[in-house]
């Protein structure tokens, strides 16, 4: 059984008043999987418009599913109630790319931490339920003096250790991590991110890297899954598709990685057709045959343009969604 | 007018101090800032948020407003210094001779105009003369150059993506051939793809054109891709400047290791390491060097005197007191 | 002293601290807010110390000029016109209070509700709002107000109310909107807060400056327009406000007749009224957005 499991999950957003309805394919028949025997660190590789925040929403249940169905420890979410879905809710957790925009700047650092555990129930005092939050945060490296100040006197590394406090003291089995270092300076997001990584391992935490930066996912990923304009192009083991990339865009991509050494500079041009243009994700609906990477692929073949891809196994837990591969 | 010399530097920057007036002590953003860009090159300045490099750059095309003014220095692009230049000389000078693609441009594009037009406008005010017909020639054949396709142009900005709208805006930056474009973080919000694209652009304009880029980025590892020299700030001050080789070989300043330590590198297992403390409060900086107080290797000397820059090595010069007096071959 | 104590102690007084110096935070708010307070106390004691009836018709005599015993002289009616003047502004402030908080509360209900819900309840309650916002609502008060029989000040508040939920309810709406994509919104979600402690901990606390600021625009145009429909007759008559006063002005030629210290009092104290208002509302707005700080 798994932890949390997408199956064929496709989102539809229908924008527009009552008299001018636009449909938005945003994500299209994902799949995915994490185990429950195990913490994993699955890495959702995408460009902005790929779909993976929407994902990362349809996890956490802030949207609903067009179709299919997103699986909490093999029930569905949307059909649970009462005390099944207050555990979904408590195992559940996130952090959000923007520590600025993330704490209610009214509210303390130990106010914000009081909530969860007063809604949960995990105290059953005000004194026990301190003693937890100061143990909590002191664990993630920060001092108990953080405790009474407000939002904008912290620091953004602050702001996010305070958002992994909150999923830590909450004992949450998996966190859903939505470019949590992208708004955080270079020097100061190993720490960040080699703290998810020590929390993953000290406390059995499964993590949702969701992220368009592959080189940081290397830091702590045991899986990666590429998506793009909504659907799954290729997925398996972080180093072995880091090496061994098979999709055409997921070479594209480990190829555009840029590499802090001058000595290795990008080689060749990058085989990518530009005058076909993008697909904007609000044309989608009319890609849906298709692959959704043939307009710029520099290797399509006509079926590309014809079908969708099935997906094809290259390897242990290795799949890739590519007519070269059928 | 090209210079001929190759050593002849195309903009030369001494001493620029560009402060914030505030209601107590000015924000020393940029304080002391000496460098010189070279004629074809492109030139990395890197650094973190808050180190001063926006300000750098709006400065020298001089385009800061207030509470921001320029302190000191000067500002000297072909001999001419910027800084003594009236409001016609500078509008003269600005889009032909020197350009800047400001940081997040692309979400300043105006929503109801289409993008050829908003081109035309841009190069309008600053090339009066131009024909229509000579500037949609231009426009063309640079959107070719960066892969824009033909109805990106005519469409509105709302209808493209990122990837477009910034190489859009550049197109317009790049349009008058000026000798010197200033790139500020012109890939942040795009993804990688796109980023090569357009950072292969900006390597083919240096080729091609003798066009000098001055590229800023918090991005250490986008300074190793394309930049041919570099310079790393903090909070207002040059830390290391040199031959991109030379400072990744060789980084003499503990900031500039700290910087490429933390970026994770694709394929190779190497442990990332971090920085502990914060960047520094810009109002009342630490005394001696800024980096002090974050620094492992920080000497008694540090707390109290502040470094200058030193050359160590032919082109390559850091601010670091453990590196004063030293002289490699 | 257990670490549970000093922390809350600390944040206690955190906040004991923090509202004190609010209300002095804002030059604009401050000065609105003394000025308020003025007249209301200006105008609470007049009615107490002043011995003259303000509304009984007759009870001094008519038409005197100011004097030691009627610092305003009297009306033709009869009426001490200091006695009016204080009393009348208690009962304006008083229909811009009532008519304000129903129209407010009217206003929270439905731009929480449509703002947050969003789908075809929101579209459906926005159009509600634009029929409100865009009829000309004077007109459809003086109709209501000349179809009832006799009005009072609960019943003109009511009236009023009517249609001062509107701006409220569109200008709070777009707050809604806004604000509810802020990630601490969705890390409440995901702390198990349902929607109503969703918006009652985290949006109201945090759009506060707003709503007052809101709040004083509303009261000051319920205000208005209770002034409007008591000038050309549809007010009160059994009790006094502002607006009546410079009624029964009007009815009796007090302009051509000279009488400035029968007519003028009442429109310096609406004025003042609406400037202490209209100070504490940009003072609220500056609070709510430091960037709208001229300096």
């Amino acid at each position: 059984m798994s932890l949390l499991e997408l199956q064929n999950v496709t989102k539809i957003f229908s924008v527009g008043g009552l008299l001018r309805r636009r449909h938005i394919l945003a994500v299209d028949d994902i799949s995915l999987s994490i185990p429950e025997d195990r913490p994993v660190t699955v890495a959702l590789v995408g460009e902005s418009g790929s779909g993976k925040t929407t994902i990362g929403r349809l996890v956490l249940a802030f949207l609903k599913p067009t179709s299919g169905k997103i699986l909490w420890q093999g029930k569905d979410v949307w059909k649970i109630d009462g005390k099944e879905r207050q555990i979904y809710r408590k195992n559940a957790q996130a952090v959000f790319q923007d520590p600025y925009e993330s704490l209610d700047p009214t509210y303390a650092t130990v106010d914000t931490l009081m909530e969860p555990i007063k809604k949960f129930k995990l105290a059953s005092s005000r004194s026990e339920a301190i003693k937890i939050i100061t143990d909590t945060i002191e664990s993630l490296g920060l001092r108990s003096d953080t405790l009474d100040k407000y939002p904008h006197q912290l620091s953004g590394g602050q702001k996010q250790r305070i958002m992994l406090a909150r999923a830590v003291l909450l004992k949450a089995r998996l966190i859903v991590a939505d470019e949590p270092v992208s708004m955080i300076d270079a020097s100061l997001r190993a720490s960040i991110l080699g703290l998810m990584r020590e929390i993953k391992e000290n406390y059995g935490v499964s993590f949702v890297y969701i992220t368009h930066d592959i080189s940081t996912a290397s830091i702590l990923a045991d899986q990666i899954v590429v998506v793009y304009l909504g659907s799954l192009m290729e997925f398996g083991d972080f180093d072995e598709m880091v090496t061994k990339p098979m999709h055409p865009y997921v070479k594209l991509l480990m190829d555009s990685v840029p590499i802090p050494d001058p000595k290795r500079r990008w080689k060749g041009d990058v085989k990518i057709k530009e005058d076909e243009g993008e697909v904007l994700p609000k044309d989608l609906m009319k890609f849906r045959s298709r692959c959704k990477f043939c307009q710029r692929c520099g290797e399509a073949k006509e079926i590309c343009h014809e079908k969708q891809p099935p997906s094809v196994d290259v390897g242990k837990d290795h799949k890739v969604l590519c007519w070269l591969y059928a | 007018m090209k210079i001929n010399d190759p050593n002849e530097a195309l903009l030369d920057v001494k001493d620029l101090k560009v402060y914030y007036r505030t209601r107590s002590e000015p924000v020393k953003a940029v304080d002391g800032v000496t460098f010189a860009v070279k004629p074809g090159e492109i030139f990395s300045i890197v650094g973190e948020s808050g180190c001063g490099k926006s300000t750098l750059a709006n400065a020298i095309i001089r385009l800061i407003e207030p509470p921001a003014y320029v302190a000191g220095g000067e500002i000297l692009l072909k001999g001419v210094d910027l800084l003594k230049l009236g409001d016609e000389g500078i509008r003269s000078v600005r889009w032909k001779e020197i350009s800047i693609l400001p940081q997040s441009a692309m979400n300043a594009l105006n929503p109801v105009m289409k993008i050829h037009h908003q081109i035309k406008d841009a190069v309008r005010a600053h090339a009066r003369r131009m024909s229509d017909k000579e500037i949609r020639k231009r426009v063309n054949a640079m959107s070719k150059k960066v892969m824009l396709p033909s109805y990106a142009l005519k469409a509105y900005p709302s209808q493209l993506s990122g990837g477009m709208k910034q190489r859009a805006i550049l197109v317009q930056s790049f349009v008058l051939d000026p000798g010197l474009v200033i790139v500020d973080e012109p890939t942040s919000a795009l993804d990688v793809v796109t980023q090569r694209k357009i950072l292969e652009f900006l390597i083919t304009k240096r080729d091609e054109a003798g066009t000098s880029i001055i590229l800023i980025t918090h991005d250490i590892a986008v300074a190793a891709e394309v930049a041919d020299r570099m310079m790393v700030m903090y909070a207002g001050k040059v830390f290391e400047v040199g031959d991109i080789t030379d400072v990744f070989d060789d980084p003499l300043h503990p900031y500039t290791r700290a910087l490429i330590e933390a970026v994770p590198s694709l394929g190779t297992k190497r442990d990332v390491r971090g920085l502990s403390g914060l960047p520094p409060d810009l109002t009342n900086p630490p005394s001696g060097c800024r980096f002090h107080p974050r620094c492992t290797q920080a000497g008694d000397s540090c707390e109290s005197d502040e470094p200058r820059l030193w050359e160590v090595k032919q082109g390559h010069l850091v601010a670091c007191r453990r590196c004063e007096g030293w002289r490699a071959e | 002293m257990k670490p549970s104590d000093s922390i809350s102690k600390m944040a206690l007084v955190n906040t004991i601290v923090a509202k004190a110096s609010f209300v002095r935070s804002n030059r604009y708010m401050f000065a609105g807010l003394c000025v308020f307070v003025g007249i209301v106390l200006f105008s609470s004691m007049g009615t107490v110390v002043i011995p003259y009836h303000p509304v009984r018709i007759g009870n001094v005599p008519r038409d005197l000029l100011p004097s030691y015993e009627h610092p305003l002289g009297t009306d033709s009616l009869g009426r001490d016109i200091l006695a009016q003047l204080c009393f009348g502004t208690l009962m304006s402030l008083q229909v811009g209070f009532i008519a304000g908080i129903v129209g407010f509360a009217v206003a929270l209900a439905v731009s929480f509700i449509g703002g947050y819900r969003g789908g075809n309840l929101d579209s459906g309650l926005t159009i509600l709002t634009e029929v409100f916002l865009t009829t000309p609502s004077l007109v459809i008060l003086i109709l209501i107000a000349s179809l009832v029989r006799r009005i009072d000040i609960p019943l003109m508040a009511l009236i009023i109310s009517t249609f001062a939920w509107a701006w409220p309810a569109k200008t709070m709406r777009a707050q809604v909107l806004s604000l509810k994509e802020r990630g601490f919104i969705y890390l409440s979600k995901l702390s198990g807060l349902n929607s109503v402690e969703i918006v009652v901990k985290h949006m109201i606390p945090n759009i506060l400056p707003f709503l007052g600021s809101y709040f004083a625009v509303v009261v000051s145009a319920a205000i208005l327009s209770a002034v409007g429909l008591e000038v050309i007759g549809l007010g009160p008559r059994d009790t006094t406000t502002l607006g009546m006063i410079f009624y029964w002005a009007m009815m009796h030629s007090a302009v051509t007749r000279g009488l400035i210290w029968w007519w003028f009092p009442p429109c310096v104290m609406l004025f003042m009224i609406f400037l202490s208002l209209f100070l504490v509302q940009k003072g609220l707005d500056e609070i709510a957005n430091p960037r709208l700080k001229s300096r």
